[in-house]
């Protein structure tokens, strides 16, 4: 019951601390001092005893219900992790609720009506509609790649090469891209619009969007390292030690990405992604069909 | 003609036509026009059209006479599309029709009162007509979507009003509202300040190119006056207006990164510019708004432990921009959102006479600092880089090689900076004297005209280069992308405190003292 306690609240505060942390490293890497690590929590608690105006058309319960959702599956993760050994079931209910959460953050600006929230939402949903069906897509290929012999072990070194390495570089692009750092932080591109989604939030709902946003960010991550640790490790501590050291290495990672590109534009980089994607999908669905029929 | 200036004194019949032959036979660059109230000194108005012809550095004022009571001059935007926005200056400050144009109220606030024109000398500089607020509506479009950016905005560093008519994500069209920012410094100058004090007013024209506003004065001042201002003098004036230079090159260069959510690029060149306002500091005492500048001369010389120094610091900073715009330059969002965007073709950018960069990186080699030559900057060998392509690259380019170029030219000046005395001693301005002066500001030329009174100028006119740059934009955002227009507009580094000098008055008639 400890354990479960304990790792419920390191799941649902970690991405906080993680978020302090990259913006600690952005400020190492453009040579500036930067803020505490505990910044973003001392900012999401500011602003939760702010006051919160609300737009009386919006549905607010939408984001409550993301909000639910994203911890729940922050929670489910780690907790199965320690518990249970992964199957393809569990990883398709995993991936299923990810996509409904992820779906619904990005559907929330489209529901206010102001034009900057609902520019904003617009640039979200079609980066959205290349990006997370790359990601569904790559996890698919990845795991059936894996599952090609019976059981999950690890391939071959044909399907390695050809099926499971391409795979991944397609969920690590698209798990990037569904993070929002530049160059697809295109939705709340404030110097371009004074404001995109966030702009009728404020106060405490707007503190539980960020965190909704952070949970985002930390469960796509964490599905990539759930998928590469399972099937390697089975379940137990080291499970979701191993999990935990990965994620952080991929939010790390991406933050150093993240400082040396710029912002792409919302009509680039969906045709960017988009011609990046099919190259690299070419290479797996066709060593798919060459595998199975070699 | 008398030095490098000529005189022509036109009839109202021919000023069209003498207009467009300097401007399109002569293709002389149209600078501003200047309304001035002569009628305490010979019962008229006039209106004085300023042109340079850069290729043989001369300066052409071509001035013209209306009555007194209903002071009408022949309008040449027809011919000259750059004077729109100077005639409609003189209308709402001093009163004059302008023949054969729309008139409308450009720098003066919707609720100003009819009939009160805050420039003509019967009219004090302490003058606050009661008003009425007015509001006004944004404009609504059922075919169009609206998106106001300022007069607040956070990619706007000082209020301006732009309201973009967009079709999906693509800008069609533009409606601009500027002079919010107007502090009556004309009129002040005119009223109540000596020559020497107008030196410190005409810095804090701008917070980041004041230093060639004050230096713009004075040297029309002087040369009015006919002074010979001490050779040192001039070439710190130089070297001091190569700093500000350099500080307000990268200052944009840093804020075009952030545009384009570059933000290590934004703060590495930041922490560049840090150097620079410590050489600012170092040469003059303040990192900004020096006050070094004086009628006949500068306040601070520079030691040989300056010299050394300064030297020292460009060492660094030219081997660590250099190293920094190798790498940003090619980032590959930085080049997709640069490369092809906000283009100004040379057509529109000589019918509009853009200043600066803006004007270079259109094709149009156009330099105050070697065609008029002043201060110091005959003594200096430099390129003046000059772009084709006329978009967001090519004007971010532009200020790389001049950064570049001014670190050398700063080089070049204190390795021959002559010994002597760094202001003139005793002398006087006579009355009735004119001086009008272009200094490459890093944004364009800034032009300052003077008309010696007793112990203040009887006028005073500034045009700063954003004045006549803000006009391209309705060319330069026309079909592109919405999330490029912020980056557009910040393209022709816009300095909106320059360009307004409206009496602002508040709606509900309280006075306010700014700044």
């Amino acid at each position: 019951m400890l354990c479960t306690a304990i790792t419920l609240l390191a799941g649902t505060s970690l991405p906080v601390f993680l978020d302090g942390l990259e913006r600690k490293l952005k400020a190492a890497l453009q040579s500036r001092i930067g803020p505490p690590i505990t910044q973003t929590l001392y900012d999401l608690l500011k602003l939760m005893i702010k006051e919160s105006k609300q737009v009386h058309t919006v549905p607010y319960i939408i984001l409550y219900f993301t909000s639910f959702i994203s911890c729940a599956l922050t929670s489910m993760f780690l907790i199965t992790l320690y518990t249970i050994t992964w199957d393809f079931m569990l990883f398709a209910l995993a991936l299923s609720l990810l996509m409904v959460s992820l779906t619904a953050l990005t559907l929330i600006p489209l529901l206010i009506p102001n034009p900057f929230s609902y520019i904003g939402g617009m640039r979200e949903v079609v980066l959205s509609l290349v990006n997370e069906s790359a990601f569904v897509a790559s996890v698919a290929i990845y795991i059936v790649s894996l599952h090609f012999k019976a059981g999950f072990s690890t391939p071959s070194t044909p399907h390695l090469l050809v099926v499971t390495i391409p795979a991944l570089a397609i969920m690590f692009t698209s798990g990037y891209a569904l993070t929002g750092r530049p160059p697809f932080d295109i939705a709340e591109a404030e110097p371009e619009l004074a404001s995109g989604v966030l702009v009728e939030f404020s106060g405490a709902l707007l503190a539980l969007y960020l965190y909704s946003n952070l949970l985002k960010r930390f469960l796509v991550k964490l599905f990539v390292a759930t998928m590469l640790v399972t099937l390697i490790a089975g379940n137990g501590v080291l499970s979701v030690v191993l999990t935990c050291l990965i994620t952080i290495t991929l939010w790390i990672l991406f933050t150093v990405i993240s400082v040396t590109l710029g912002r792409s534009r919302v009509d680039l980089a969906p045709r960017t992604l988009a011609k990046y994607y099919i190259g690299l999908f070419i290479i797996p669905i066709a060593g798919l069909v060459v595998l199975a029929y070699g | 003609m008398e030095d490098n200036t000529v005189y022509i004194n036109a009839p109202r019949e021919h000023l069209v036509d003498l207009a467009s032959k300097l401007f399109n036979d002569f293709t002389c660059s149209f600078r501003t026009c200047i309304g001035i109230d002569e009628r305490p000194l010979n019962g008229h108005f006039s209106v004085t059209h300023v042109f340079t012809d850069d290729r043989n550095s001369l300066y052409v004022l071509l001035k013209t006479y209306a009555e007194a009571e209903a002071p009408r001059i022949p309008s040449i935007t027809n011919v000259v599309p750059a004077a729109d926005w100077c005639e409609m200056e003189a209308h709402d400050l001093l009163g004059i029709e302008f023949v054969g144009r729309d008139h409308y109220r450009l720098v003066l606030p919707p609720e100003w009162p009819e009939g009160v024109y805050p420039l003509r000398k019967d009219v004090p500089y302490d003058y606050r007509p009661r008003v009425r607020g007015v509001s006004e509506r944004l404009s609504m479009s059922t075919e169009l979507g609206v998106i106001p950016i300022g007069p607040y905005h956070p990619a706007l560093h000082e209020p301006e009003y732009f309201e973009l008519y967009v079709e999906g994500e693509r800008v069609v069209d533009l409606k601009y509202r500027g002079f919010h920012v107007h502090r009556g410094i004309e009129k002040l100058a005119e009223s109540r300040m000596n020559y020497q004090q107008i030196n410190f007013l005409a810095e804090r024209i701008c917070g980041i190119c004041g230093f060639e506003h004050s230096t713009c004065y004075a040297l029309a001042v002087e040369k009015a006056a006919k002074l010979e201002v001490p050779e040192r003098a001039q070439y710190i004036r130089s070297i001091v207006l190569e700093v500000e230079r350099i500080h307000s090159h990268l200052l944009w260069l840093g804020v075009a990164f952030h545009f384009v959510g570059y933000d290590a690029g934004f703060m590495h060149t930041w922490r560049i510019r840090e150097k620079i306002m410590y050489l600012a500091e170092l040469l003059t005492g303040s990192r900004k708004t020096y006050g070094i500048n004086l009628v006949g001369g500068v306040r601070k010389d520079i030691n040989e432990e300056k010299k050394q120094k300064t030297l020292e610091v460009l060492r660094e900073v030219s081997s660590e921009f250099k190293q920094l715009v190798e790498v940003a330059i090619n980032v590959p969002q930085v080049r997709r959102r640069l490369v092809g965007t906000g283009t100004l073709p040379k057509e529109y950018a000589v019918k509009l006479s853009v200043e600066g960069p803006v004007a270079r990186a259109s094709g149009i080699d156009k330099d105050a600092r070697r065609d008029l030559p002043y201060a110091a900057y005959k003594y200096a060998s430099f390129k003046v880089p000059v772009y084709g392509e006329g978009d967001n690259m090519a004007r971010a380019l532009v200020r790389v090689e001049e950064i570049l170029e001014s670190i050398s030219i700063i080089e070049q000046l204190l390795d021959k900076i002559p010994k002597g005395p760094i202001m003139l001693e005793d002398f006087e301005i006579p009355e009735g004297r004119i001086g009008v002066q272009v200094v490459e500001a890093p944004r364009g030329g800034d032009v300052h005209f003077v008309m010696t009174g007793r112990g203040r100028p009887y006028r005073w006119r500034v045009r700063a280069p954003t004045y006549s740059n803000i006009p391209a934009l309705k060319i330069m955002l026309k079909d592109q992308p919405l999330a490029d227009a912020p980056l557009t507009i910040a393209s022709i580094d816009p300095c909106f405190s320059c360009t307004d000098r409206v009496i602002v008055v508040r709606s509900d008639g309280r006075i306010e003292r700014l700044g």
